[in-house]
This record gives C-alpha cells, structure tokens and sequence, in this order.
C-alpha cells in the first residue's frame, strides 16, 4: 500500500498557518463555552434546591431538555431555527451584524449544553455540603441568599473541582463540532489540510497531539486549583 | 526522537503527579505512532501490467460510479432516487463502451455517493472507479487523480439576492461572501481578494444546498462557485425571482471525470468513448437536453475543449 | 421566510425511517464491540505483564482526550489505506465506533470491579480459589451487577454520539435530516423534528433506567 510522509508540509505555510489558527479557533470556543457552562450551571444547579417548587422543577426541565438533545442537534437548533423565530430584525441581527456568529452561536449551544452537565456537579456539590451548612448557616441569622452566597457555594464548590475537570474536558473536546457551522478549528483545519495535500496521517496526528496536550495542560491547572482550595473545602 | 521525547515527558507527567491518564496518553500516542508508521510503510507503488480497473470488472462485472446526490442538472438523485443527470448519461455511455471494449458479458453499475469533500479521496483510494459529477480539474487534483477529456467549461461567477445590491466583485466590500469547502473556489476566492484588495468575510458552507440555504436565510450576500451549479440553485430555490447570476466569468474551470491513477486502459475507453460523443452530436444533444431548459448551450470555449479532445483515430 | 411547512416531515418519513434504522445500527455494533473491546482492554489494563497493560492504558487515554469527531475523520481516511482496499464510509465509521466506544467501556469496566470490595477478593482466596476463578465468581458478578446500569447509561451516549456522522456524510437519522433540511429549504422544521425525536428516546430511555434502579433498590 502506498503512501508517501511529508511531515515538512505541516511546517510550510499556508498550512502551518491554517494549523495555528484552528488552535486559536478552539481555545476560543472552548473558552467561551466554559464561561457560558458555569454561569448557566452554577444558577441551575443552585435552583435545583432551592425550597421553591416552580423553579426546581423548571431547573430540572432546563437540565432534562439540555441532557437528552445531542450537542450536534443543539447547535442546529440555535444556528438555523432561533434566529428565524424572533422578531426578524433580531433574527438579522443575530445572522449576520453580530461579530462572529458562527462562534457565537458555538459558544451558547456548547456552553449552555456544558451547563446542564456543570449544574448536575454544582447540585451535588451542595447537596453534600448542604445537608450540615445550611441549617447551621439559616441558625446564625444569615438570610438565605446570604447563606448560599457566604457559606454553601465557597465550601460546596471547592469540593466539585475535580470532578468540574472532566465536565471541562468534555467541552473542550465538543468545541470541534463547530466546524459544521463554519468554525475553523483545529479538527476542521486538519481535514482542511487532508483536503488540499492528502497527507491526512501528518495533520490528522498533529491535531490529535495538540488535543492530547491542551488536554494534558487544562488537567493540570485544574489539579492545581483543586490542590491549592482542597485544605479548605470541608470534608463530607 | 520525537517518540522518545513524548515518552519521557509522559513519564514525568506522571511522576509529577498530573493525572495517572496524562502519563499514559502520552505514551499511548507513542506507541499508536509506532504501529500505525508500521501499517502504513508497507511497499512501494508496483508497476501494474493490467489496470486494477479492468481486472475488477472481469471479475465481479460491476462498475462503481460515484455520484453527486444534489448537484444539479450534472449529477443528482431523480424522482425515483436513481442518480441521473448530464454527467450520469455521459458514464453510462462510457460504461457501456467498457463493457464492448472488454467483452464483458455483462456489466452492473454500482452507485456511490460523493460529495465535495469526500469525491477526490474516494478516487483515490479507488472505492469508486469514475466520479460522475464533473470536478474541475486541476494541477493539484493531477497529482493524485487521473481526468478524462473536458465534459463541461464552466467558470467562477457570483449568485447573490438582487436585493443585496451586489452587482460586481467590488460591492463585495463588507460583505460576507459563501464558498464551498475543499471546491476549487476557494483558492480563486483568495486570489481575488488579494488582486482587488477587498475587505470581505468568508463563511465556508458544505455544498451548493447550504449555500442556497445560507444565501436565503441571509446569512451570506454572495455565493461565489463555478456557475455550472447555479442554474440548479436558482431552479430549487422557492423564489427564483430574488435571485440573480451577477459579476464578470473568472477562471477557467475545465470538468471532466475522475479515474483513479494508474489506469491506462480504462481511461482510453473513457476519453475514447467522449470523442466519439462530442463527433456525433450526440454531445450537443446533451447539452441541449440538460442545459438547455435553463436557456445554455454549447459555448464557445466548451466546443474548442471538445474540438481539441476529438483526436483522429 | 416563507410560513412552516410540517407537512415536510412526512414526505420524507422513509428517508428519515433509513436514516433512523442505520442510526440503531450504528448504536448497536457500537455497544456490542465497545463491550467486547473495552472488557479485553479491562482486562489487558489489570495484566501485572507492563507490556501488556501500557499499551492498553495509553490507548485508553488517547481515545478518551481526542474529540470524537477527529476519531471519526482519522478513520474514515485511515482504513481504506490500512486495509489496502477501498471501503465505504458506513466500515469506516463503525470501525471508528467500536474502537472510541471500546476505551469508555473500558474504563467503567475497571471502575466496577474495582469497586468491589477488597475483601470479597481476599476471602475468595482464602477459600482456596485462584485468582481467575476468583475474577470469574466472585467479583464479576458483583462488579456486574453495579456496572449496569452505567453500562446502560452508556447506550443513552452512545446513541447521542452517533449523531456525529454528520461530518463523514454518513446517513443516519440526522444526516438524512439535514439532507432534506437543505434540499428542501425546510431547516426549522426538520432541525425541531430532529431535537424532538432524539429528546424522546433519550428521555425515556434514561427514564425507564431510573425507575429500573429505583426499582432494584427495594
């Protein structure tokens, strides 16, 4: 079987431009989706328990509807149905006028699909410190929200930092389904690679050592992070 | 080298305490590396007596065409989901020739769906002996495709909204601008920004379908793509009055078929059997049958490529 | 735009009903050959032989950090040339399957026995039972037990997952939709019925595991 290596095409341009940008591209999307998944998870997973029954249970359908709609069909859903059910000059807005939308649109459907899974953690997070903290919070005269402000999410969250890790990760790696929306990633940028030079093994190896990489670095800081909060989350 | 560096980072991953998976994914990779390097240098290209095509349809009589499934009047699926269309007439005929050429007894055809993305590699790699849908050909595509004789000349032009007020490449400015994925556009895109200096945006779409999609949700002012594909689009679209072909032909975008490499014998037939077309009218009827309800002929440059490809016998 | 158009969907219910059956496809050689190739993979990771179980373990770690998309295009350019034979995208992309599937079962296999209790192995051999009839009556069967509903769970991903082969142009349930999305101009419809039926099975399914543990737990 044939096959002739080139690896010195990844180094020439424009290719090993195409490459560099399709990282920046994910980090980009990844980074954006994150903050989306921790706003939108740490408010739902906060709702979860809340003492009101209404807004538990539209929490759960947030979390239900997000979990059980792959990602893929999210991003569908937010790229070409959303935009033509609003008022038509949002619609445009949103199409065409708003920077990036190819990312925007990205970074919400993959964040808020991210957010479901965070606001999973955050409940558990505080369901286990909760069951102790909160009572013993209420008692001192804290006013709910003070309580959860001051006292549940500090100790609750220290302690889901581990486990947030791999619910990043996921994100990370869901960043390159924006290539079917225009988003040049690096997953993208690899196949683009193939496309033109059919040295697919070269760029689909360097796209796939880039991954493994980032996902090397973004487990470390996180174990970082958790090292230096663990001496003051509560053990349960 | 590069192994032995990954495998001692792994290992101090590791020993610096990340997780147990960074170590061993470093190492994972070494190692598929090393097993992948072996599967892939097998041999070198063996010099072939018989092509690898003829040899296939002596022993199984099945030709595999590759089709385009929307694009067209070239190459799509008809009303009764059988791949017909100007480049899938011009194969069967192409076909039939083999079958005479090589006095098969027979010969079936199996069909197989390609795309913009996928119909150079399946080539290639020879899951499909001839691409019907009409690929330009290029230099580049040279290097790891063979091309029959030209069946089609289009060139790059613009389909946009009349309403979008682009009328040529200069109206481009600030707009944002469809082209295809892996198509020979993109580079003729690329090229024209740079002559024209034009500030625009590039919004990448898969196939002509997104492209009409995009152009009608007004995602895109713009659909720049050889212009074989827009009397289709316009055709499809639900309101073919908004649209419009606009801006000066650029490029010469010969199409013709592709073989895969190292197929001498088959692509005679092939060429053969489009001179032979291209002689006896038959070529004109073609066009006039496929074309000719969106108002286009038999132009100047495709007779010339036609003239050219009809050599003596 | 013009008004929606509904009446698309059933048009198109055979395209959609073929793109459905090579979406159950998809999920159920996934399933099987993840099982199968994630319990040899298990089982290579616990060998005390390094040469057996690194191999393992760096592949499990490959597969589990790289997007499944890109494992999908690797493939689908790989085996054609691997095999020195053209193959079709639907080989291409259930060879990709099994294999990606393959490292996450691996892992909640590993989980559940490890997360049999140590004494359970202990007194095993204290009964006089060899490490491999141990494995075979003892602790499978705990670690069985707790695996599966993850193991079930997992089908749920799977089946989410699938909906990935969209980017190799292979046509599943979602693919066949998006066809007919861009060949018919109909992107809200089709997209809305996409969401709707993939919300419907996963919601049941992870449903009916739910009520099963409950139910288990009596």
């Amino acid at each position: 079987m044939n096959y002739q290596w080139d690896w010195g095409v990844l180094l020439r341009e424009p290719y090993a431009g195409w490459l560099i940008s399709g990282i920046g591209w994910t980090l980009l999307v990844s980074a954006g989706s994150w903050v989306v998944a921790l706003a939108a998870g740490l408010l739902i997973g906060v709702a979860r328990g809340l003492p009101n029954r209404l807004i538990r249970l539209a929490a759960r359908c947030y979390v239900e509807l997000f979990r059980n709609v792959p990602p893929l069909a999210q991003l569908f859903l937010w790229y070409f149905v959303f935009p033509e059910i609003v008022p038509k000059a949002v619609g445009l807005w949103i199409k065409r006028d708003m920077p990036e939308p190819e990312l925007v649109t990205a970074v919400v459907a993959i964040g808020l699909f991210g957010g479901a899974r965070v606001a999973e953690q955050v409940r558990a997070g505080i369901d286990a410190v909760g069951r102790h903290l909160l009572p013993a919070a209420l008692a001192t005269g804290l006013r709910p929200v003070q309580a959860y402000r001051l006292v549940l999410l500090p100790v609750g969250l220290r302690a889901i930092v581990g486990p947030l890790t791999s619910e990043f990760l996921v994100i990370f790696k869901m960043s390159s389904i924006s290539l079917t929306i225009g988003v040049m990633d690096l997953t993208a940028e690899s196949r683009h690679i193939e496309n033109y030079t059919f040295h697919g093994f070269e760029a689909f190896a360097v796209a796939t050592a880039v991954y493994l990489v980032l996902g090397l670095l973004i487990s470390a800081a996180m174990s970082a992070l958790d090292r230096r909060l663990r001496p003051a989350a509560i053990p349960t | 080298m590069l192994g032995k560096i990954v495998w001692s980072l792994s290992g101090l991953a590791e020993r610096v305490g990340l997780s147990e998976r960074a170590g061993l994914a470093g190492r994972g990779l070494v190692l598929g590396g090393v097993l992948a390097a072996g599967l892939l240098s097998g041999g070198t290209a063996r010099a072939q007596d018989v092509d690898a095509i003829v040899k296939k349809l002596t022993a199984t009589h099945t030709l595999t065409i590759g089709y385009r499934e929307t694009s067209v009047p070239m190459s799509f699926l008809g009303e009764d989901k059988v791949p017909t269309g100007y480049s899938v007439d011009m194969c069967r005929r192409i076909a039939e020739a083999t079958k005479q050429e090589l006095k098969l007894p027979e010969l079936k055809y199996a069909y197989v769906p390609v795309n913009i993305q996928t119909r150079q590699a399946l080539v290639a790699n020879g899951t499909v002996d001839i691409e019907c849908g009409g690929t330009v050909n290029t230099f580049a595509r040279n290097k790891q495709v063979d091309f029959t004789s030209i069946s089609f000349v289009a060139s790059n032009q613009l389909l946009v909204l009349k309403d979008s007020g682009v009328k040529s490449f200069a109206d481009l400015n600030g707009k944002v601008v469809l082209v295809a994925t892996a198509g020979s556009s993109e580079p003729e895109l690329q090229k024209i920004m740079t002559e024209q200096k034009l500030t625009l945006r590039v919004l990448k779409v898969d196939d002509h379908p997104a492209a009409l999609l995009a152009l009608e949700s007004h995602r895109g002012d713009a659909y720049f793509s050889d212009n074989s594909a827009f009397f289709a689009l316009i055709q499809q679209s639900r309101h073919p009055e908004n649209l419009a072909i606009v801006g000066p032909e650029i490029g010469y975008a010969p199409q013709g078929f592709m073989i895969p490499k190292n197929n001498p014998t088959f692509l005679w037939i092939a060429n053969h059997t489009m001179a032979q077309m291209y002689q006896s009218g038959e070529g004109n009827k073609l066009i006039a049958k496929w074309f000719g309800p969106f108002g286009v002929g038999v132009g100047p440059r495709l007779r010339a490529a036609w003239d050219a490809a009809s050599l003596p016998e | 735009m013009d008004p929606f158009d509904w009446g698309v969907i059933a048009r198109s219910m055979d395209f959609l009903a073929a793109g459905m059956a090579l979406s159950a496809l998809l999920v159920v050689v996934a399933t099987l050959g993840g099982v199968v190739g994630g319990a040899g993979l298990a089982a290579l990771r616990r060998s005390p032989r390094r040469f057996l179980s690194a191999p393992a373990a760096g592949y499990v770690g490959v597969m589990r950090s790289v997007p499944l998309v890109l494992v999908l295009f690797w493939f689908y350019f790989l085996v054609p040339l691997a095999i020195g034979r053209p193959i079709g995208a639907l080989t291409s992309a259930l060879v990709a399957f099994v294999l990606f599937e393959a490292a996450f079962y691996c892992e909640i296999i590993r989980a559940g026995i490890a997360n049999v209790r140590r004494g359970q192995s202990q007194a095993a051999a204290a009964t006089g039972l060899r490490p491999w009839q141990a494995l075979r009556l003892v602790i499978l069967p705990q670690a069985l037990r707790a695996m599966v509903p993850v193991l079930l769970n997992q089908i749920i991903i799977v089946f989410q997952d699938t909906s990935l082969v969209y980017v190799v142009a292979l046509r599943d349930f979602m693919t066949s939709a998006s066809v007919i999305a861009s060949r018919d101009g109909r992107p809200i419809e089709m997209y809305t019925l996409v969401a709707v039926v993939y919300f419907a099975i996963c919601f049941v399914g992870s449903y009916a595991l739910q009520r099963r543990r409950k139910l288990n737990y009596r």
